[in-house]
């Protein structure tokens, strides 16, 4: 069953005077236990469409479903609720500063009105799981970039989420955290049934855990599809240069063959 | 005798200055507080923009801003009598003191919180928060160093608009070093009192900045 459904959406904005057309048409089915690749240059609107998502930002037309509930005709409340089942990392954390690793994770657990004690009891469950039980009493400002992204998954985690969006959620971090990021992902990902989506503009990254994806370009869905057969076979002019920048920069010799085939 | 008199009018001048100070910043802020968060949250980028709203407080906040604070004593002359009976004396003085330091207090909360991440704002949005949440569990929390840095500014500007408040019979130091170190040409008394503003001033800053740096977890 199709866990996120978006029809048609189209985005515009205002910007000073002139309208600028974020997304065109998008069509998208997102299944249950999908690692979802968005790929796309930078400006190329697939930051907008993961935002559609949970409607932080509203689609000027076009229906986004999750678990077959139109968020577009949900109350302010309703819909609040409902982001409660779709969690969202971003490329910079986006931690609270003034609070430690321990209360961050809490945070989204105090929104749903859980009790201060039993917060802390499931954060720490979730930092274990994330290897970071020993910095519960740090303050982000004291982790490096793989170790907030990883505050930043317990803390969607926190909630028992049925989706995970990730916002260029390695983006900011070296290769090696990269991986390890990745990984993290992927094991959760199996052991908790999430559904992901994975916004990127690393191939690599698509290449290392999705299992389908959709490349964008200026707005539109250029193509989609299984990622072997996006990898083997790219039929649009944006998936080959895609492809062909990954290749040139030879971040991974398996995506060599993949051309070459 | 002459020294004990003395010593009681410069004691009872630094109590009297720094009721009015802090006695003016806390009611100050009771109603500057709600006030600069109302306009972070109604402004265009805020979390639920309000054009309207935001214009008449920033229309208010800029006319009663631009009145010079020795003047504004004077035309709240009638108001204060209506409030608190009298308008002259430390109690008297802090009418004028919290309509001046109000609108100041918005803005400087107004700018404090106009300096948290949007990008926490947007998670905390994506966790599901009600604008209620944000105020008070990001805004306030993520502004925390800066607010604090901001009272501690006010205070300080406060202090120095008690002394002013002396010249229409306000209470404190500055009363103190109008009346007798300037009327009557009492030149110790007027350096004793500047002294004692410089060290309540010196006092609050230390005090205020230290807060926040032991408060703040940036770094």
């Amino acid at each position: 069953m199709a866990v996120i459904k978006v029809q048609q959406v189209n985005k515009t904005y205002e910007q000073k005077g002139e309208v600028v057309q974020a997304l065109t048409d998008i069509n998208l089915t997102i299944e249950k236990g999908d690692i979802y690749g968005i790929i796309g240059l930078s400006g190329a609107g697939k930051s907008t469409l993961v935002r559609c998502l949970n409607y932080l930002e509203k689609p000027t037309t076009g229906q986004v479903l999750v678990d077959g509930v139109d968020l577009g005709s949900l109350s302010k409340k309703e819909l609040r609720q409902k982001r409660k089942e779709i969690a969202m990392i971003f490329q910079h954390f986006h931690l609270l500063m003034q609070k430690n690793v321990l209360e961050n994770v809490c945070f989204p657990l105090y929104l749903s009105g859980m009790k201060k004690e039993k917060a802390r009891e499931r954060a720490r469950e979730l930092l274990d799981m994330v290897g970071l039980l020993s910095k519960a009493t740090s303050y982000p400002a004291q982790l490096s970039g793989g170790q907030k992204q990883r505050v930043a998954i317990a803390r969607a985690l926190a909630c028992n989420p049925k989706i995970l969006l990730c916002d260029e959620a390695t983006s900011a971090l070296d290769p090696q955290t990269t991986a390890s990021i990745l990984e993290l992902l992927q094991g959760i990902h199996d052991r908790l049934g999430l559904t992901v989506v994975v916004i990127t503009h690393q191939m690599s990254v698509v290449e290392t855990i999705c299992n389908k994806v959709a490349i964008v370009s200026e707005g539109r869905i250029v193509e989609d599809g299984m990622v072997d057969a996006i990898f083997s076979h790219p039929k649009s002019k944006e998936a080959r240069e895609l492809l062909q920048e990954t290749h040139t920069k030879g971040i991974s010799p398996k995506e060599e063959c993949s051309i070459g085939a | 005798m002459e020294h004990k008199l003395l010593l009681e009018l410069l004691l009872e001048g630094v109590r009297d200055t720094l009721w009015m100070t802090l006695g003016s910043t806390a009611i100050g802020y009771l109603f500057g507080l709600p006030l600069g968060i109302v306009l972070t949250v109604t402004d265009q980028n805020g979390i639920r923009p309000n054009m309207v709203l935001y214009k008449i407080l920033d229309g208010i906040i800029n006319l009663v801003r631009s009145i010079p604070f020795i003047i504004l004593l004077v035309l709240l002359i009638p108001f204060t009598r209506l409030l608190v009976g009298k308008s002259y004396g430390t109690v008297a003085t802090i009418v004028p003191l919290v309509v001046c330091s109000a609108p100041y207090i918005a803005r400087m909360v107004e700018s404090s919180l106009k300096e948290v991440d949007p990008g926490v704002i947007e998670a905390a949005k994506s966790m599901g928060a009600s604008d209620w949440d944000i105020i008070f569990r990001v805004l306030l929390v993520e502004a925390r160093t800066s607010l604090i840095v901001g009272a501690t500014i006010t205070a300080g500007t406060i202090l120095g608009y008690t002394a002013m408040a002396g010249c229409v019979g306000g209470g404190g130091l500055g009363s103190t070093a109008i009346q007798y170190g300037y009327y009557r040409w009492n030149t110790p008394i007027m350096i004793a009192t500047v002294a004692l503003i410089v060290v309540i001033f010196q006092l609050l800053q230390a005090i205020g900045m230290k807060i926040a740096k032991v408060t703040d977890h940036r770094a």
